[in-house]
């Protein structure tokens, strides 16, 4: 059965819905972070939508509003490196970040890019500790990492960075959504 | 403020067919994401996405993970002529199968295309992948087609682009 296009999906645009984007960050010149500042308060969750290419082998760290000084964070991960699935976690994660994309280290021929998305689950709410889903893969591994910061904050900055000497690659791209509920 | 999710076509079919295809994809947003919601028409089958036509020995590559209730397994290829979007699972006559998939950066000309695909068939495994188009084209239509046995009545194959 085809289904060609035609007038309703030739506007990038549709009518407004639950689901609106916030910003989005495209990397011309490579850099260690990106920051998503001044998040509105305005939605019910985030999600956020990568595409990433590093200069070598790194990660993608998350942290929340700044947060400098250790912090309780439990995470768990479910990885999959074409031979075997592994899986790792800490309920008492010392840190103030947690990586973002389990396993899914790239630094890969410059047009092969990882992706991913994360999702913050009722990141306004001051009565409940934060709720981050991801799910990511890249062309050695796939990942399902789950984690909780149990700072009551609500979360109006995120920052994703590289660590150690890896840096984002020109075309990486971050895009960060309100979903309404 | 504009939605960043539009629907741009669905499909729910009336009879059995081996493919669904997504033609003319406007090059307006910056991912795409597939619903899919299979039912055989008889046995079972694999769900199987193609871009533009393409169907070369090694125009693909997969990583994939799933749980079956008694293990849990993981492969890999790099010379695939297709992407198995529900890995390790076949879709059957009953209603319990749902599949998403992610395409990033889909009109992009600077890189590869990369994938996940989610994949829950409730009688045999819940599966996650990363896929590659190993094409720097912009994808302008896609084919999910049935491997084996042909889409059953019911079917739901759903196209929605997501603005960035």
């Amino acid at each position: 059965m085809l289904l060609p296009f035609g007038i309703l999906a030739s506007s990038g645009a549709g009518p407004a819905g639950a689901m609106e984007l916030i910003s989005t960050t495209v990397v011309s010149t490579p850099v260690t972070s990106l920051t998503f500042s001044s998040i509105p308060q305005t939605y019910k969750h985030l999600q956020v939508r990568t595409t990433w290419h590093e200069n070598t082998s790194g990660y993608v760290f998350v942290t929340a509003n700044g947060h400098s000084s250790a912090s309780s964070t439990a995470v768990h991960y479910l990885t999959g490196n074409g031979t075997t699935v592994a899986s790792a976690g800490n309920t008492n994660w010392p840190g103030y970040w947690f990586n973002g994309f389990a396993g899914a280290i790239d630094s890969n021929g410059t047009s092969v890019f990882s992706a991913g998305i994360i999702d913050v689950l009722d990141y306004t709410q001051t009565t409940k500790a934060k709720t981050y889903r991801m799910f990511s893969g890249g062309p050695t591994t796939v990942g399902l990492t789950s984690a909780l910061d149990t700072s009551l904050e609500a979360v109006n900055t995120l920052l994703f960075w590289t660590g150690g000497a890896a840096t984002f690659s020109a075309g990486t791209r971050f895009s960060i959504y309100g979903i309404k509920g | 403020m504009p939605s960043a999710m539009t629907a741009l076509a669905t499909t729910t079919l009336a009879s059995a067919s081996a493919t669904v295809t997504f033609s003319s994809i406007p090059g307006t947003y910056r991912d795409l994401r597939l619903v899919i919601v299979p039912v055989a028409s008889t046995g079972t089958g694999d769900v199987k996405i193609n871009f533009n036509g393409d169907t070369g020995a090694s125009s693909y590559a997969q990583v994939y993970m799933y749980g079956n209730g008694s293990s849990a397994v993981s492969g890999s290829a790099t010379n695939f002529a297709t992407i198995y979007a529900s890995a390790g699972a076949t879709f059957t006559t009953a209603f319990e199968t749902v599949i998403t998939t992610d395409i990033f950066d889909y009109a992009q000309t600077d890189k590869h295309k990369t994938v996940l695909c989610r994949g829950n068939v409730a009688s045999i495994n819940t599966n996650a992948s990363a896929a590659r188009w190993v094409s720097t084209s912009a994808i302008t239509s896609i084919v999910v087609g049935a491997q084996t046995n042909n889409f059953g009545v019911g079917t739901v194959i759903s196209l929605y682009g997501v603005s960035a």
